[in-house]
């Protein structure tokens, strides 16, 4: 690439850079607030500020407890999140987020042409792969990985619009795009989009999913695994940044049921658990042994509507809806206050949110009256179903409180509690009028909306032409995507979020904090709002 | 020649045949008549529909329903229960590497379950009335009426977390290390055992009682035999029915793991069972019902075959 052609890193560190604030925004400490009662504390750091007297020490093996089985490991074909874990730690992606902006990794610059379509990375010389291949990683490497996780279109329309990966030199690689996709770069502070060595793929196999016993960069290497019962991680000496990481080892167990994670913790049988319940939350941080590890709005749970189905379809009726929604009660039960309400994925301090001010649909059994006799009480001798499921809390209390508190709008209501595969299907299939939903938070607003709305996504809610605003909504996703400076992307969405009030597509409803306990001898642990629980931050005083 | 037992044997084996080809039928079936399309759970809401098509390909939910079972039936038999879809695993291994811990996990319950029912159910009925057998009988009622899930969990936070006697999760091969093993099999040993051990004790209660009512310990008593020795003979004509309920609740324990084994984090194969529903894992999930069905079958076989034996004149016929 030119030098004149390309933007220097500034810009594009602007372009991108507040889709990472949003990521950091809702950093915490290490989630022991001054304010014990304080279930809103404000973010404080994005690291654990509890660190004792004589700083960080190495050594020791931390014990950890997962909230699942872990379901495969072979790097660019995981499904869970847990899994998710173990990839970042053992292999690395190209960049990654901190302190409120994207940062090398694996790559230690980058470029982005004029045209929005080359992004050039140059990667980090010192990069060593784990044995037993042992050697150095170079940009053929970042050519295989991504030719291996795409293989047969296996990323769908993430990597669609990537025309070509080549390596441009030994330590450089050149991404060429279709055509410009703003949510492209921030893809690569993600699990799959991590570098394997392409003979330890083959050793065990070669093919998606057989890459059982990853190798990869990172700081920890795998050791083994008994499914079920552990996974163990070791440090990998070689690691090219002194004093990473500073665990020997990391041993994981998978506790399923919550209330014997948090046991285990309190019993000290693990040293942190993850996915701590809101309603344990408060038994973790009071307990002298323990504390609570806590990042804010991991979660966004709505009421997804399908505005093809009667008698949704109408406008009247989803606003009604969803004035009819009490939010904070919900919040309150479902997740025991560990939540905000919400009317959008962002919060207030990300860039993505947008202020909706006096318009935003607050609580108002008596609006939501009103607004149906304007309309002519579509929904007379109607009772509306909202789907939901068991298996998450958040779903099945949104659905259940929803229903009572439609009934103080005057609007009769029932849930259907189908099983989590069978709603699942059911959206994707769009058999559903209303269902309660969740969805993890993602840091780029294209990765939430598009999906939803436009006609060329999975167009969840069916918003279809007919719909008000809907060419309006359409245009505004796809210039979302294709724009790449920040500035006039904030713009964009900030009109979307607009329409998005005002029609009423989906409701949201909360965010969702996602919340670990330790035990209260582990430091350094630094939530943050990607689901990645990084292990080579944190150390153990014993 | 072939024994009258040997026979009866045969007998049940052959026709555990046609049992295991309709629980074959019904596994295949069943996870196949829940609705929700496996592939979108594995792979999530907004994957891609050409990998979509792909797992579907590769689970052979593409092809016709007979077809699918055929194929399935012809690898099963063979010991090729297929590979997981989730993790690239051999079924058949992961089952073969959790199979132990919870015949372990089954056997602790087991053993639990008679030290405490045996004891109290001969207490409970030679002391009939009083104080002991009230114990006993209060024992009965709140063994079968406490969940195991709750009952866990109890002993979980009174001896894992608020005593700090026990480990609270995890699980040691009691091959590898006996006293750490014999440790973490305790709580769930116990959890597990509870329902079996008030079952058994109700049973040898009002059975031992019975039997001591019968004519011919008075005969036994009238010749001068000790109370111990009357009391002997009572308890082993009383144990032939026991025998039969106990065979049939340590099935029953093999279904309670499944919940023990969640609790407390157990890697045997309930919680293998649990994960396969939870991730519709079809492969893993079908392979894990029919050992466990094939287990129930075989227990069943067994406790005939003991019936047979403790009372040939019966003929196995409970």
């Amino acid at each position: 690439m030119a030098e004149d052609s390309a933007t220097d890193r500034r810009t594009f560190l602007s372009a991108v850079g507040g889709a990472a604030a949003a990521a950091m925004a809702g950093c915490t400490g290490d989630g022991t607030p001054t304010d014990p009662t304080s279930t809103t504390a404000p973010p404080s750091s994005s690291t654990d500020v509890s660190t004792p007297e004589g700083g960080p020490q190495p050594g020791g093996t931390l014990r950890v407890g997962f909230e699942s089985e872990l379901t495969g490991l072979d790097p660019h074909r995981t499904e869970s999140v847990v899994s998710w874990v173990v990839v970042f730690n053992v292999c690395e992606t190209l960049i990654t987020f901190e302190d409120g902006a994207p940062a090398g990794r694996l790559a230690t610059d980058w470029e982005i042409g004029e045209d929005g379509r080359t992004y050039t990375f140059t990667l980090t010389e010192d990069a060593r792969f784990h044995p037993p291949v042992d050697r150095g990683m170079t940009a053929e490497d970042v050519v295989y990985s991504f030719e291996r996780m795409n293989q047969d279109g296996a990323m769908g329309s993430d990597l669609a619009a990537v025309e070509a990966v080549e390596a441009t030199g030994e330590y450089e690689v050149t991404f060429t795009l279709a055509e410009t996709f703003a949510p492209f770069f921030n893809f690569l502070g993600r699990v799959p989009w991590v570098i394997v060595p392409e003979e330890a793929v083959e050793e065990q196999g070669g093919d998606l999913g057989e890459f059982q016993e990853p190798v990869g960069t990172g700081p920890f290497q795998f050791d083994e695994h008994e499914p079920g019962d552990h996974l163990t991680l070791t440090a990998f000496d070689d690691y090219r940044a002194d004093d990473v990481p500073l665990l020997d080892a990391v041993e994981i167990t998978p506790i399923p049921d919550a209330d014997s994670r948090v046991s285990a913790l309190r019993g000290g049988d693990v040293d942190m658990v993850r996915g701590v319940g809101g309603s344990d939350a408060d038994v973790v941080r009071n307990d002298a042994e323990t504390k609570l590890s806590r990042q804010r709005g991991t979660e966004w749970g709505q009421l997804h509507i399908n505005c093809s189905e009667p008698p949704w379809d109408d406008p009247a009726v989803r606003r009604a809806v969803a004035h009819a929604m009490d939010r904070g009660a919900i919040v309150d039960a479902a997740v025991s206050g560990y939540g905000q309400p919400a009317w959008q994925p962002y919060a207030e301090e990300s860039v993505w949110h947008y202020d909706l001010g006096d318009s935003r649909r607050t609580h108002d059994p008596e609006r939501a009256r009103q607004i149906l006799d304007d309309a002519g009480n579509p929904l007379e001798s109607e009772t509306l179903t909202i789907k939901t499921n068991t298996r998450y809390g958040l779903m099945e209390t949104t659905a259940e409180l929803l229903v009572a508190q439609l009934a103080q709008a005057g609007i009769d209501a029932e849930t259907e509690v189908l099983e989590w595969g069978t709603q699942l299907s059911d959206f994707v299939g769009g058999n559903f009028g209303a269902m309660a939903f969740s969805v993890p938070f993602k840091i780029d607003p294209d990765r939430h909306y598009y999906g939803f709305i436009h006609p060329e996504g999975t167009q969840f809610n069916h918003y279809g032409e007919d719909q008000p605003d809907a060419q309006r909504m359409y245009e505004l996703l796809e210039q979302g995507r294709s724009e790449t400076d920040r500035d006039e992307r904030v713009e964009i969405y900030s009109e979307f979020e607009k329409l998005v009030n005002e029609h009423c597509p989906w409701i949201s409803v909360a965010r969702a904090d996602g919340l670990a306990g330790l035990r209260a001898d582990v430091y350094g642990v630094q939530p943050w709002l990607l689901p990645y629980t990084r292990f080579w931050t944190m150390w153990t005083e014993d | 020649m072939v024994s009258r037992l040997q026979a009866f044997l045969i007998r049940r084996l052959l026709w555990a045949l046609p049992v295991l080809a309709l629980v074959s039928v019904a596994i295949f079936g069943l996870i196949r008549l829940v609705p929700g399309d496996p592939a979108i759970v594995m792979l999530g809401a907004d994957a891609p529909p050409a990998q979509l098509a792909a797992v579907r390909a590769e689970l052979g939910l593409d092809e016709p329903l007979p077809v699918q079972y055929v194929d399935y039936v012809a690898d099963a038999v063979r010991g090729d229960l297929g590979r997981s879809y989730v993790d690239d695993r051999e079924v058949s291994a992961a089952i073969a590497s959790r199979l132990p811990t919870t015949l372990f996990l089954t056997a602790a319950g087991f053993l639990v379950s008679l030290t405490i029912a045996i004891p109290a159910g001969l207490l409970s009925a030679t002391n009939r009335g009083e104080w002991l057998d009230g114990v006993g009988l209060g024992f009965g009622l709140l063994g079968v009426s406490v969940p195991n899930f709750w009952l866990g969990v109890v002993l979980l936070l009174l001896f894992g977390v608020t005593l700090d006697w026990l480990p609270v999760a995890g699980y040691v091969s009691p091959l590898e290390d006996p006293v750490a093993g014999i440790r973490y099999l305790l709580l769930p040993g116990i959890t597990l055992g509870t329902a079996m051990a008030a079952v058994v004790t109700r049973m040898l209660r009002s059975e031992l009682l019975e039997e001591l009512r019968r004519e011919y310990l008075n005969a036994v008593r009238m010749k001068g035999v000790g109370e111990l020795r009357v009391l002997t003979h009572a308890t082993k004509n009383a144990f032939i029915p026991v025998v039969t309920v106990i065979g049939m609740q340590f099935g029953y324990l093999l279904g309670g793991s499944i919940v023990v084994e969640t609790v407390f984090s157990i890697p045997g194969m309930g919680r293998l069972l649990i994960d396969a529903i939870q991730s519709r894992d079809y492969i893993m999930l079908q392979g894990v019902v029919l050992v466990y069905t094939t287990f129930f079958v075989a227990v069943n076989i067994v406790v005939d075959g003991a019936y047979f034996y403790l009372n040939p004149k019966l003929g196995g016929e409970r």
